[in-house]
């Protein structure tokens, strides 16, 4: 029930930032999702081995064999040995998401500060700022920006991406299929309340590929907590469901047992996946987080 | 029209739309109230699911219920539905229309209303084209057939005459075959019945439909007031009813003539009484300054009635045999006497047999020793034929007379004195005695001299005593402290003995010397006779000519006749009663033939006599149609059924809210909102009335406040506020009288006695309660100042209905008012005024009568007939000129609303009035005190 005078300062909002990313600045998006990325990075962990990266692991005492580009000098000079200084291993890895930007996840209701679809977008930026550190590909599903790459012009291409005008986009999104290769993992961002027949089959595919990733359902508070009363015809966002209630208060209990059989269905199918509940009114850093760390334990 | 009994409705064809229900219920409960539309992205989870309580599709039937009479409610408010609708008074038929007018005093205390009837029945015979037959029953002429318009300016020119109305004139035209085929009989009766009535009735009934108009209850007359038991009493007579208490109002003039209430007593009428008896309580000293009596409400000729006669001033005769003639004495008996009788008593001097000659009605005997034989017989006869009183004082004579009749006569046998008296009396005080004077004991509290106080400087030193006896203590009317007898009395016959056993001057006590005296002589006369000369006989009064003085006008007010009358044989007036061409009043003789000695010279006619009753109008014949006289006025009533319709759709819109579940009674803002909705006036009351109390009285005390009473309507009570903010600034620049801010009070909860001026908006919407009426009524009658404003233009108490300001008026205990005109001190309080306009123009203001002139009296041309008024200031201005629209300014100063014509300076008129009226209130009638100011100064000069 958003009324008109918040969307229309919403709208405000969004042209504003759009003018100031044909002016060439940080899209705002990006700008937040670094700025949510930024309180992360203290916790975020590498391989925890040395290897091919850019910081810093141990120094270790050179062992013939070295080469002498590899010695550290300026350690060396301190003692009579050399010592080669070891970066930690950082492999780059191609992490594809999905930011469903159908309809339904226009949805927000009075309580909630975010649409769904925004706080996808928002997660899906982040996860982008923070792989993009760690030089890791990053690809955004069903999108131009679907070749995975790493670097920053990626990150633009994705912040440009999700802060674009959705044009008549459907109903409920569906799962995209995975089609590039050598993907190490997926990132869905979703509600997941759309048909099965769209969701199961792409995600059981990706699951058997042998693709791990996570499934964050990003729910608004009134979805979970399904506080109606009275006489309430239900509609979906696209307008192409309906359901009536004569004492919508008396669904609360079937609606709750609705959507853990539908969250038990999906974590069955996605095997090997992480399926993490997210609602809108939670910080998103508790989710980003919880995607970062599985993404980096994995 | 369409109209049940009292209920009528404007537009019944509206009312066609009540039919439409059961349609519209049909439709309402088919269609369920809509559901509230849910955008929800989850959609997909809930389809399929079985609701647990699924209810019905259809509108529960309370909220059906709701909406129903909500509509039922509207389709009747539209049809303008109309309370005691006017009827008909015509009907419809050919043939002239014989209009009788009851116009006797009965018909005076709603003549108004009657007036009213009759012309409404002119006009409704004019729309019919029919003659009238308009016939007043006391113009003594027989009036002849006229168009409506002919006799329409004599009906307006009509006044109630002071008697019964000539019933049997119409009876005698009947017999005489001079009334033409009638079409209808329309007769405004005043609910008495007369000899006549009953014939009348059954033979206007066989002439054709008859249409009675009656008052709601007949007048109530009152008869001349008569003492009993030293009391004021008077018989109201009424012609039936339930139980009732009427009030009777004693009016005294005081010696310049002013009239004032000073007694009012209530008649006790138990259900179905005719007569009752109102008894005033009040000193016989008031008894005897009581010019009239009259009934407080629905005044009229016949419930006036003039206190002459019976209560008035009673002749008393001196007998003082040691008094010389030749001399005037200032020690002697007779002065003594005299001057304490003066207040109460006509007196008169002389030896006995002339006295008793005069016929008084108490003689006084001062230290008279043996009577004579023939003396004693008229004196016996005066006291016990005539009812009679007769004092004595004791005095060395009478000690002499008994010692020397001891022997002869048995004392016991002397009936001329209350108790038997012992030889010798006893001797207090003095050189040689060892006792004291004694003091007065206390007085019986039940006895004739109940209430009055002994001064201790009264003392006896010398008195005769009473032989003791059985039948003593029973007349003992007064005491010494040691319990010696000192008044003794007893009944003789009709009438009193009464003995001092002290002299009537100074010589043997104090007694004489002291107020007490006169307050005792006072009491003692309430006693004798008022009746200053038997009622003449008719052959007594053949021959002579009598001249009204005073008559009582139809509505019981008196007016001197100032001997413009003509006079009245004396055979007319044998019956002693008013009748046709005879007003009730006061009559004087007027020929000069020869009269007798105490033959009576004033003769009070009444209307009605003790043993007179009222009855009822006898019952109308069958088929004729009996109506009640003014009723209730017709009452528009749409608003309340259009205001309930909209708190119905209101309710219909909060009920349809809960049950889509949009609207939730669970919560507790939403619950609590309505709590407040629902107790808002009564809790805010409540809670507030203490603190704010104190505070506003801390407030209205500091400063001059003036007040404003508080109408309940919001806009009114604005205006009111603004007004008094409008002449609190006039106030504060133009005079001394610098005041806080106006404070509006509720005259049921709020102290009012802070507040010198209340301006009362008084209109017909919002009349005030019989508790605001008594505060208001305790405020005057603490000095306050009401300025009453109706309003609306028309002068005097237009706004409010008759009944209503009747009502208003009694319980506020108001003065008689009369048109203030430029004699009164409200025209020059500050400014110079001769017209007091508000918003409208051109109305009277209405302020405490000034005292009717009593006839005779002198009226000096230089001072104002107003200032003539005791030094008070009138408790009420009422007017009409709505002084508050002319007054009140917005928050910026502005005036909020036009007043006159530019340049006629009307609003400037209204400011001057309020100045002057607050300083009236203020100063009172300081200024007319002004008149003397040249007798001052010329004084001054010598």
């Amino acid at each position: 029930m958003t009324s008109a005078a918040p969307k229309q300062r919403d709208r405000a909002a969004w042209l504003r930032r759009d003018a100031e990313r044909i002016s060439g600045s940080l899209p705002p998006l990006l700008v937040e999702a670094e700025h949510l990325a930024r309180s992360l990075i203290a916790g975020a962990h590498g391989r925890r081995r040395a290897g091919p990266g850019e910081t810093f692991w141990q120094y270790r005492p050179a062992h013939p064999g070295d080469t002498l580009a590899q010695i550290d000098w300026r350690r060396s000079g301190r003692s009579d040995r050399l010592f080669i200084r070891e970066m930690e291993w950082e492999a780059a890895e191609t992490v594809m998401i999905w930011a469903d930007q159908s309809s339904s996840m226009a949805f927000k209701s009075d309580n909630a500060p975010r649409t769904k679809g925004e706080r996808a977008a928002l997660l899906a930026l982040a996860l982008g700022v923070l792989l993009a550190r760690g030089d890791e590909r990053v690809g955004l599903l069903r999108t131009e920006a679907e070749p995975p790459r790493s670097g920053q012009t990626q990150l633009l291409r994705m912040a440009a991406i999700l802060t674009a005008d959705q044009e008549r986009a459907p109903d409920f999104g569906a799962a995209p299929q995975i089609l590039t290769p050598r993907v190490g993992r997926a990132v869905f961002l979703s509600d997941f309340l759309g048909p099965e027949e769209g969701l199961f089959p792409a995600i059981a595919q990706a699951a058997a590929r042998g693709i791990g990733g996570i499934l964050l359902q990003i729910l608004d508070p009134v979805e979970e907590d399904f506080p109606f009363r009275g006489r309430t015809r239900f509609e979906s966002m696209g307008r192409s469901l309906r359901y009536d209630a004569d004492q919508a208060a008396s669904l609360r209990e079937a609606y709750g047992e609705r959507l853990a059989e539908r969250r038990e269905r999906l974590a069955a199918i996605a095997r090997g996946w992480r399926l993490v509940p997210h609602r809108t009114d939670e910080s998103p850093r508790r989710a980003l987080l919880a995607i970062y760390k599985s993404l980096g334990g994995a | 029209m369409l109209s049940f009994g009292t209920l009528a409705f404007l537009n019944p064809w509206v009312l066609a739309g009540l039919a439409a229900l059961p349609i519209l219920w049909w439709l309402l409960r088919a269609t369920p109230p809509s559901p509230r539309i849910q955008l929800f992205s989850a959609v997909r989870l809930l389809l399929g699911l079985e609701e647990r309580e699924r209810e019905s599709e259809k509108t529960p039937w309370w909220l059906l219920l709701l909406r129903a009479v909500a509509i039922a409610a509207a389709i009747l408010g539209f049809a303008q539905p109309v309370l005691n609708p006017a009827d008909r008074l015509v009907e419809d038929r050919d043939g002239p229309l014989l209009l009788l007018m009851d116009q006797g005093w009965a018909s005076a205390p709603d003549w108004a209303a009657r007036k009213a009837v009759a012309a409404a029945a002119l006009d409704e015979a004019r729309e019919g084209g029919r003659q009238v037959l308009f016939w007043p029953l006391a113009s003594g002429a027989e009036p002849p057939l006229a168009d409506p318009e002919a006799v329409r300016p004599s009906l307006e020119g009509l006044s109630p005459a002071a008697w019964q109305p000539d019933r049997g004139a119409v009876l005698a035209a009947l017999d005489a075959g001079r009334i033409p085929e009638l079409g209808q009989t329309l007769w405004l009766h005043d609910g008495l019945a007369s000899p006549e009535a009953e014939t009348l009735l059954e033979r206007l009934g066989a002439l054709g439909p008859l249409h009675l108009v009656g008052p709601p209850a007949p007048a109530a007359a009152l008869v001349p007031p008569r003492l009993e038991d030293g009391k004021l009493a008077a018989d109201v007579l009424r012609a039936g009813g339930e139980a009732e208490d009427v009030r009777v109002v004693a009016i005294a003039e005081d010696e310049r003539g002013a009239e004032r209430r000073i007694a009012v007593a209530d008649a006790g009428f138990a259900d179905g009484d005719t007569s009752a008896v109102a008894r005033f309580d009040m000193p016989p000293e008031l008894i005897r300054q009581v010019s009239r009596i009259v009934l407080a409400d629905r005044a009229s000729a016949g419930g006036a009635a003039l206190a002459t006669g019976a209560i008035k001033r009673a002749r008393a005769g001196i007998v003082d045999p040691g008094a010389d003639a030749a001399v005037v004495s200032l020690t002697s008996a007779s002065h003594y006497l005299r001057k304490a009788l003066a207040p109460h008593a006509d007196v008169s001097a002389g030896t006995l047999s002339e006295v008793l000659d005069r016929e008084p009605a108490a003689i006084l005997l001062a230290d008279y020793g043996e009577i004579g034989e023939a003396e004693r017989d008229r004196l016996t006869a005066f006291v016990e034929d005539d009812g009679g009183l007769l004092i004595r004082f004791a005095g060395p004579r009478l000690a002499a007379a008994i010692s020397e009749r001891l022997g002869r006569i048995d004392p016991q046998d002397d009936p001329l004195l209350p108790v038997r008296l012992r030889r010798g009396g006893r001797v207090l005080g003095g050189a040689l005695a060892w006792s004291s004077p004694r003091r007065f004991g206390p007085f019986d509290p039940d006895g004739v001299f109940r209430g009055l106080e002994a001064p201790g400087e009264v003392a006896v030193r010398t008195q005769v005593l009473a032989e003791p006896g059985p039948e003593l203590s029973g007349r003992v009317w007064a005491a010494l402290e040691d319990g010696t007898p000192l008044v003794t009395a007893k009944p003789l016959g009709a009438g009193h003995v009464v003995l001092f056993h002290v002299t009537a001057e100074a010589e043997w006590s104090s007694l004489p010397l002291s107020g007490l005296f006169v307050e005792m002589l006072g009491r003692l006369l309430a006693l004798a006779p008022g009746q200053s000369g038997a009622a003449p006989e008719p052959d007594e009064l053949a021959g002579t000519l009598w001249r009204p003085e005073v008559l009582l006008g139809a509505d019981g007010t008196p007016r001197s006749a100032n001997g413009t009358e003509e006079p009245v044989p004396g055979e007319a007036l044998a019956e002693l009663k008013a009748g046709p061409g005879l007003g009730p009043g006061l009559y004087v003789r007027a020929d000069r033939g020869a009269r007798r000695a105490g033959e009576t010279t004033e003769l009070l006619i009444a209307l009605h006599g003790p043993e007179d009753r009222l009855s009822p109008m006898p019952a109308a014949p069958a088929g004729a149609v009996v109506e009640t006289l003014g009723g209730a006025e017709a009452q528009p009533v749409a608003a309340p059924f259009l205001i309930a319709a909209l708190l119905l759709a209101l309710a219909d819109v909060i009920a349809t809210l809960v049950v889509s579940g949009r609207l939730s009674l669970a919560r507790p803002g939403m619950a609590a909102l309505l709590l407040v909705c629902a107790a808002a006036v009564p809790d805010h009351a409540n809670a507030q009335a203490e603190g704010a109390a104190l505070a506003e009285a801390v407030e209205s005390t500091a400063e001059t406040t003036i007040g404003y009473v508080r109408t309940g309507r919001t806009d009114v009570d604005r205006i009111s506020e603004r007004a008094l903010f409008g002449l609190r600034l006039a106030l504060t620049n133009r005079t001394s009288v610098e005041p806080g801010p106006p404070v509006g009070v509720d005259p049921e909860r709020d102290m009012l006695s802070f507040y010198p001026v209340l301006y009362w908006p008084l209109r017909a919407e919002s009349l005030p309660s019989d508790t605001a009426l008594a505060r208001l009524s305790d405020y005057l009658s603490g000095g306050g100042l009401l300025l009453i404003d109706t309003q609306n233009g028309a002068s005097g108490f237009g706004g409010a209905s008759e009944l209503e300001m009747r009502r208003i008026a009694r319980a506020l205990n108001l003065p008689p008012l009369a048109v203030v005109d430029r004699d009164h001190v409200l025209t020059r309080t500050f400014y110079l005024l001769d017209r007091f306009p508000g918003r409208w123009r051109g109305g009277r203001i209405w302020a405490e009568a000034p005292p009717a002139r009593r006839p005779g009296q002198p009226v000096n041309p230089d001072l104002p007939s107003f200032d003539r008024v005791d030094d008070n200031v009138s408790p009420v201005i009422v007017g009409s000129a709505d002084w508050a629209s002319a007054w009140a300014i917005d928050e910026r100063g502005r005036f909020m609303f036009p007043v006159g014509r530019a340049g006629d300076r009307q609003r400037e008129m209204a400011i001057r009035f309020g100045v002057n009226l607050v300083l009236y209130a203020l100063t009172g009638n300081y200024k007319s005190d002004q008149v003397h100011a040249p007798e001052v100064l010329h004084r001054l000069g010598q």
